[in-house]
């Protein structure tokens, strides 16, 4: 589904330094696989997530997604590519404006789905993550567990290919963590892709999937037993 | 494409009523960049009004001799129109120069009786030009043509410097218009590019997301546009409510000021232009201002 070729991904500083976020990376990740990237702050994981959905280009290397190359792809393609691809972020990158409802309905109505299709989405989405009695809350008045479960829920409204999730446990509490691990964990067995990059060993322990683990933007171990030994 | 309008005057609205205060801002400048637009366009058109006044006052007039061939007058007049870009040239035969003398003298019988008396009239031909410098040269023409025999006398010589003067005048509030109204409206572009620079920036991380999480290039912006075609249908109508109250309240101090300018009149019969413009520029402006501002953040 995902396959990186050689991925160098070079920043280059205001002083002209360049800093090798990625050097020569390749991996391949296939249909309804669970992988984890792990690995120090800074050592590449969200550089390859920001890749996949294009945020960020390469600077040498190919990257293809379920065939096409999309190293360079024109703005209308990027939105395309994107809606095939759930996004879970860190610090969960919710419509403040929006109600949770209205955070999930504003990307179903970038389709062509039907009104009362919508809804009836939206109402599974938030009973799937456990949010039905919040639909009229902003984020603001969830707890930070709550909104990283609505933030899966929009990764999810457009039933993607695969679903990204960086760091997505790093700002909660244990408890949570565990449910928001056992949400993916549920994705998985109803046969979605997922790519969760994380630098928690407790979360990769309890996932017990292929690992890749990186260091200094280079892949050291790529594991599919999911064994953190360096 | 029913549903795609109708969800982005959804998210339009949705926008406007989240952020009543920025759009209250956007609102307040723009009526008054409306306003002062309108108010531009009413002093051109009595700058005009102004200008021809003035320039109505400045000609020449060629005194003919008594009994001259008509015809020949007429080679005359037709050969100034030839050789002179002519705003106006009028032929009065000497009866109806009696007969208008008499007219504006009727209130004073003795001047009356003194014009019925002396006699006969000269007929003349008035001329005015489009440009000052032609009088000079209408002269000089006369004198190539050798017309001495035909004309008695001409009156510019004595009105030469009044008639320059009136050009300069004019030419003067031409530039004064011009350049005031490129000041005010370069300052009010300034004033609302920032304003919307300003609103743009609140939506900055929102743009962003949506970006991130989908949506297209047209669903971002179409709302935008959306938003940008509901204030400024909102904003010129209430611009043109603003300067009939205005006109209506001020109707007797303003016919005093702008002696025979009837702006009331003006604005009622172009009330309809004055609608598609302040729509067209605020709803251009909108969009256009509003686009750049964005554009940055969809290259996410």
């Amino acid at each position: 589904m995902i396959l990186f070729e050689n991925i160098t991904k070079i920043y280059k500083k205001t002083n002209g330094e360049q800093i090798f976020a990625l050097k020569n990376v390749s991996f391949e990740i296939k249909e309804n696989e669970f992988v984890i990237l792990a690995g120090k702050s800074g050592a590449g994981k969200t550089t390859i997530l920001k890749l996949i959905i294009v945020e960020e280009k390469p600077t040498f290397g190919e990257i293809y997604f379920e065939n096409t190359k999309i190293n360079d792809l024109p703005s209308d393609k990027i939105s395309q590519l994107r809606q095939k691809i759930g996004i879970v972020f860190q610090d969960y990158k919710l419509l403040k404006t929006k109600t949770a409802k209205e955070n999930l309905s504003y990307v179903l109505e970038t389709t062509k789905e039907k009104d009362d299709k919508i809804k009836t989405k939206i109402k599974n989405l938030l009973a799937f993550v456990g949010l039905e009695k919040r639909e009229n809350n902003f984020p603001e008045e969830l707890s930070a567990g709550e909104k990283q479960k609505l933030a899966i829920a929009r990764a999810l409204a457009l039933s993607p290919k695969i679903i990204l999730a960086d760091e997505p446990t790093a700002n909660l509490d244990p408890i949570c963590t565990l449910e928001i691990l056992r949400l993916f964990l549920k994705l998985h067995q109803m046969g979605n892709t997922i790519l969760l990059a994380t630098h928690n060993e407790n979360v990769i322990k309890f996932l017990k999937k292929r690992i890749i683990i990186l260091e200094e933007g280079k892949i050291i171990r790529d594991d599919k037993n999911g064994r953190f030994i360096i | 494409m029913f549903i795609f309008l109708k969800r982005i005057f959804k998210l339009a609205k949705e926008i406007i009523l989240k952020n009543k205060e920025i759009f209250l801002a956007n609102f307040i400048v723009f009526i008054i960049f409306l306003s002062l637009l309108n108010f531009l366009f009413l002093f051109l058109k009595f700058k005009d009004y102004l200008i021809e006044k003035i320039e109505k006052k400045a000609d020449i007039s060629l005194y003919f001799e008594a009994g001259t061939d008509i015809n020949e007058i007429d080679r005359l007049k037709k050969a100034l129109e030839a050789n002179f870009q002519i705003k106006k040239i009028e032929y009065l035969p000497s009866e109806k120069v009696q007969e208008e003398l008499l007219e504006k003298y009727k209130e004073k019988p003795e001047i009356s009786q003194i014009l019925e008396e002396v006699g006969p009239f000269f007929s003349v031909l008035n001329i005015q030009t489009k440009n000052p410098d032609d009088y000079e040269k209408i002269l000089d023409f006369l004198n190539q043509e050798d017309t001495n025999k035909i004309i008695k006398d001409v009156d510019y010589f004595q009105r030469k410097e009044m008639i320059q003067k009136i050009f300069i005048i004019s030419k003067n509030i031409q530039w004064l218009a011009f350049g005031l109204s490129f000041i005010l409206i370069i300052i009010s572009l300034l004033i609302i590019f920032n304003t919307v620079k300003l609103s743009v920036l609140t939506f900055k991380e929102e743009i962003m997301i949506q970006r991130l999480v989908g949506a297209s290039d047209l669903f971002i912006k179409g709302p935008f546009i959306a938003t940008a075609f509901l204030s400024a249908l909102f904003e010129s109508a209430l611009t043109l409510l603003l300067f009939v109250l205005l006109l209506f309240i001020f109707q007797k101090p303003l016919s005093n000021f702008l002696t025979g300018f009837n702006i009331n009149q003006l604005f009622q019969d172009k009330m309809a232009y004055f609608f598609l413009f302040n729509f067209s520029i605020s709803f251009i402006l909108h969009s256009f201002f509003t686009l750049v501002g964005i554009k940055k953040y969809l290259k996410v």
